[in-house]
């Protein structure tokens, strides 16, 4: 990329992974993401028995051991929000537009790094996720003579819900960065973040109107982003249309951000 | 220190700062108006109409109940006594495992004293279902129990096979006694019911509940319901009266699947023994739904706000060092902690309280206009304990939640980890734990704030437990909260003495 | 390009205060311009809008003939300190002008090359959050320097900086002009202004009124003033104002005098036997200078005096 715009963008990228990787809360965040996703999998592939499970045994141990995810996009969503939210609690935001004070690229730029950063967490995330499952599940009764395999990326299923799951992760990162920009605030875009994640799937469970369970599964966005990890079909939302549904949050969520951030003084 | 610094003084500094930051203000009237709104949401959002279609009665007392039994009876007027002796109950034993609705399911082993195979006497108003009776019945696996109503119920003796069952009606109450050999007889317990005729229906029944199965997969629970049929012998029926009896079902059973019984009820009588078979139940039959809880949904978005609000009352201290003013003004850190403590706590309450009851009186009404009427649904009112304990108990439920943030603000003096922690802490539980099989569920609501959410309950939980929260009481919920924010307060008052501001 | 900062009928409104009303001025190369005001007056105000971090209402800002947000390498054009604790606490110095040097395709050893300048090298890799004000604001000029750019804007720099610092900052500003730079440095402190500029630019309640050599309007503001130095304040007072100057007391034995020229005053004085030991022609400062511009009492036509160098 030779050309003057190319360059310039590359520039910003640069500047933004330095403020990242410059920040000891970006490894400790990262780490913590990880660890929780494991931690979390791990532990309800764990209690997982075959002896308890009930005829007909058929859970999904895919969704299971992907589960952790649910916890462990905090720490992503943190540091999303804070790469965005701590330039105005600090006013870096000065320095930052006056080195780069073309703002689109300035989103961009973060958007970029934060979502490489992101996906390289998720990925390990789900690697360890499904290593852990790989190893408790047979020990737990699962075992190919009861008629369970091991977890493997070979599987068509297993794979698609491991790459779902990253690009889960990935626009996870972008909804919560745009509701940064959007809001400019750390405590407020963090709660929203986290309401808008969490808030729904407890929310379908005090309707009792199937329809309105089954709708607001189908729209909230960590239920239908995570539709990807069921392969048994059970999710409301099929997997890809799920992943969809995000994709509509974080665009949203970017994009509202972004204006704001063009249009507005930078307090 | 010469001054004596007053603590009313710092209660007023503290409420000042409170209230005196516009963005906290405008958050926590927004804690009110998302709590009544997304009440308004669910209630418009749902709709029932279990009173047609479902399998219940109105009781005596406006409650839904189920009153179907094999009778033999007759009416008698006046003051009576009625005895008989249950030769043998020869309970249904339903399958461990069953498909039931097209899904594998296990039996649910009830433990109510309503539940199981009964067979005894009763004297009732009337056959109509949900009429008031009163009976004394020996039940397969409950002893002998003294019930009326559908709601009392009282423990007799532990025996089970065959006993002396015996009622006396003098005047408007009724006396239970039992017997082992007909001679020797230990009252049970005496009933004042609902309506007690000059004349009523007098006898003996042989009730079998229907088999509940239940189907536990990781996210949701099913049920589903067998109807069985039990047999009892009664022999030494002493009745003062000449008159024949009449025998018929009372009630309408579920549907048998082909094969699996001849009919409803049936009665073979010879020589002064009769042999009855009995299907239904003759109880109480509460509805899972509980539309208080279901109208206070709202409280969960509300909660989000307040426990924002709680961390920032602490971390905006920290934020150009504002602490080192607050704590040069009190020296006594603690006493600062417990003035922002009360005053958050307090403010949290009254708003968790006004969120609340503007729910109820916003969400319950359209409710009631989709479905949610008697019997199925009995009206709350705001008088009612239930209601009143929910009311105040969710608001406690907020106002130590904002306080348990308050402490992770005092300790982490860091708002977005606070928050992030709070939330959390109230939500994630919940998610996970209706993956989870309902041990686990329960340990989580009983270990974690999300047991909070057991605050909304105004009826007893059911068999299908769909919330995680249910699992627990609205007191350990609360509890558990309370231990939480205490805990989180205590090293926070610790940290504080300990470092530098 | 000549390096300068151009101002053009600038209008900027905050809710209902407005800040900045119709501002015009320009900045020159190889002079340091002190952009004087009290606090309020609009001086921060101004360099954000030339800095392009708020959008004007109304006008415009040129920094070298440009509008700062179409600049390719803005650090290399401008470098600006305006807040010098615009710094993440947790990230060390050395890496906060890391990021900004790769933001604009400044070379790496520009970073080592001014932390030595501004005396921060031994401290570069410590955390921003441990740095006192006077390091702060050796790290927010090091980072102006950054770019090595011909156009410096620097709001009240002597924040916070001890008597050398201060003494540093005011010979450093003076040779960057002499560089061939355009220099903006900003202040409420004006006794500070005074030694350090060439130029100056006054506004008060967002608007110009003055625009002219520090050397000029110290002239004029001294007018005919007089000082007397004498033990009989009352009586010097009195004679003096009975032939109908305006008399002002300065100290505990000092009366400045105006309307009556030096030699009159001696003589009047004298006539009266009133003793006095001095006789000096007044120097206005800075603040007496402003004092008289807000008043009204000095008039100043902006770029009057501006006849070419």
């Amino acid at each position: 990329m030779t050309t003057a715009r190319g360059r310039r963008g590359l520039r910003a990228l640069r500047a933004e992974w330095t403020k990242l990787r410059t920040l000891r809360s970006t490894g400790w965040l990262l780490v913590l993401a990880i660890a929780t996703t494991v931690a979390l999998g791990f532990a309800l592939t764990g209690w997982l028995s075959y002896d308890d499970c009930q005829s007909p045994c058929r859970p999904d141990m895919t969704k299971l051991s992907l589960a952790g995810v649910r916890l462990g996009q905090v720490g992503i969503v943190i540091l999303a929000v804070l790469t965005v939210t701590a330039e105005y609690s600090t006013r870096t935001i000065q320095p930052t537009l006056m080195a780069m004070p073309y703002r689109l690229r300035v989103v961009l730029a973060k958007l970029g790094v934060l979502c490489v950063l992101a996906v390289a967490a998720g990925a390990a995330g789900v690697a360890g996720s499904l290593a852990a499952a790989r190893y408790i599940l047979p020990r737990n009764g699962f075992t190919p003579a009861n008629g369970f395999g091991a977890l493997s990326l070979a599987d068509d299923l297993v794979l698609r819900a491991a790459i779902g799951t990253v690009l889960y992760i990935g626009l996870i990162t972008l909804m919560s960065a745009g509701l940064g920009f959007l809001l400019r605030d750390t405590a407020g875009a963090i709660t929203a973040a986290l309401a808008l994640l969490y808030g729904s799937p407890v929310v379908a469970t005090f309707v009792t109107d199937p329809r309105w369970q089954h709708r607001i599964h189908r729209f909230s966005p960590m239920d239908a982003g995570l539709a990807i990890q069921s392969t048994q079909g059970s999710a409301e939302i099929g997997p890809w249309a799920g992943l969809g549904v995000l994709s509509l949050y974080a665009a949203a969520a970017v994009v509202a951000g972004a204006v704001v951030f063009r249009l507005r003084d930078a307090r | 220190m010469t001054a004596r610094e007053s603590f009313p003084g710092l209660l007023l500094a503290e409420w000042t700062k409170l209230r005196s930051v516009s963005r906290w203000a405008t958050t926590l009237l927004g804690a009110v108006a998302l709590t009544i709104g997304l009440g308004y949401l669910t209630a418009s959002s749902n709709r029932t109409d279990v009173n047609e279609y479902g399998d219940f009665v109105a009781g005596p007392l406006g409650e839904p109940v189920s009153d179907v039994f094999y009778f033999v009876h007759q009416p008698i007027t006046g003051d009576t006594t009625i005895t008989v002796r249950v030769a043998s109950l020869t309970a249904a034993q339903p399958e461990a495992i069953r498909r039931v609705g097209g899904e594998q399911m296990t039996l649910h082993k009830p433990d109510s004293p309503f539940a199981g195979a009964t067979a005894g006497v009763m004297i009732k108003d009337g056959t109509e279902p949900g009429s008031s009776y009163t009976a004394v019945v020996l039940t397969a696996a409950h002893g002998v129990r003294m019930q009326w109503d559908f709601d009392a119920d009282r423990k007799g003796s532990a025996s089970s096979g065959t006993r002396w069952l015996r009622l006396v009606r003098a005047g408007n109450t009724i006396t239970g006694y039992e017997s082992a050999d007909g001679s020797a007889w230990q009252r049970i317990a005496t009933a004042t019911p609902k309506r007690l005729q000059s004349t009523m229906e007098v006898g003996f029944y042989v009730s079998s509940s229907a088999a509940v199965y239940v189907s536990r997969v990781a996210g949701s629970t099913s049920t589903g319901e067998t109807p069985t049929y039990s047999d009892a012998v009664f022999d030494s029926v002493q009745l003062g009266s000449a008159t024949a009896w009449k025998a018929n079902q009372v009630g309408n059973p579920a549907p048998f699947a082909k094969g699996d019984a001849p009919q409803p009820g049936r009665l073979t009588e010879s020589g002064g023994t009769y042999t009855v078979t009995g299907v239904g139940q003759v109880g109480p039959r509460p509805l899972d739904d509980d539309i208080v809880e279901m109208a206070l949904f709202g409280v969960i978005a509300g909660l989000m706000a307040l426990i924002a609000v709680g961390v920032l009352f602490a971390t905006s201290e920290y934020r150009r060092g504002m602490i080192r003013t607050t704590f040069a003004a009190t020296p006594r850190r603690g006493r600062v902690l417990a003035a922002k403590a009360i005053v958050l706590g307090v403010t949290s309450f009254g708003i968790g309280l006004a969120g609340a009851i503007g729910s109820f009186l916003v969400a319950i009404p359209i409710m009631q206009s989709h479905g949610y009427t008697p019997p199925g649904h009995p009206s709350p009112s705001l008088m009612d304990g239930p209601v009143i304990r929910v009311m105040l108990l969710t608001a406690a439920f907020m106002a130590v939640v904002a306080v348990f943030g308050l402490g992770v603000g005092v300790l982490l003096r860091h708002s977005a980890g606070a928050i992030t922690l709070t939330i959390v802490l109230v939500l994630l539980p919940v998610i996970v734990g209706s993956m989870l099989p309902s041990t686990a569920a329960r340990w989580l609501m009983l270990t974690t704030l999300a047991g909070g959410l057991a605050t909304q309950r105004a009826k007893p939980p059911t068999i299908a437990l769909v919330e995680p929260w249910a699992m627990i009481s609205p007191w350990a919920g609360i509890t558990v909260v309370s231990a939480y924010a205490a805990i989180a307060l205590l090293l926070a008052w610790w940290q504080l003495r300990r470092r530098d501001a | 390009m000549e390096p300068s900062i151009e101002v053009r009928a600038l209008r900027k409104r905050y809710r209902s205060t407005v800040a900045v009303d119709g501002l015009s001025f320009t900045v020159r190369p190889g002079e340091v311009t002190g952009f004087v005001g009290p606090n309020g007056a609009g001086k921060s105000t101004t360099m954000r809008l030339i800095l392009g971090l708020d959008s004007p209402d109304a006008g415009e800002a040129l920094v070298n003939g440009q509008p700062y947000r179409s600049l390719r390498t803005p650090l290399t054009q401008v470098g600006a300190l305006l807040d010098a604790s615009a710094l993440h606490p947790g990230r060390q110095a050395r890496d906060h002008l890391l990021w900004l040097a790769y933001s604009n395709g400044i070379p790496k050893r520009r970073v080592d090359e001014v932390l030595d300048e501004v005396g921060l090298a031994s401290t570069a890799h410590r955390r921003a959050g441990g740095f006192s004000l006077g390091m702060q604001q050796r790290l927010g000029i090091a980072a102006a320097l950054l770019g090595d750019p011909p156009v410096l804007m620097f709001d009240e720099p002597v924040n916070g900086l001890d008597p050398d610092g201060i003494v540093w900052i005011r010979g450093l500003m003076r040779s960057l002009a002499a560089q061939g730079r355009a220099i903006l440095v900003s202040s409420h402190l004006m006794g500070e202004l005074e030694d350090t500029a060439d130029h100056l630019v006054a506004i008060g309640r967002g608007r110009v009124i003055a625009d002219t050599s520090v050397a000029k309007l110290l002239a004029a503001a001294s007018k005919d003033r007089v000082e007397v130095a004498t033990a009989q304040r009352a009586e010097a007072t009195t004679v003096l104002a009975n032939a109908g100057a305006t008399v002002t007391v300065a100290g505990p034995e000092t009366v400045v005098v105006e309307g009556v020229g030096g030699d009159r005053v001696a003589a009047l004085l004298t006539e009266a036997g009133v003793a006095f030991s001095e006789l000096r022609r007044h120097r206005a400062t800075l603040e007496e200078a402003y004092m008289d511009l807000t008043r009204g009492a000095l008039e100043f036509v902006p770029e009057i005096e501006r006849s070419a160098r």
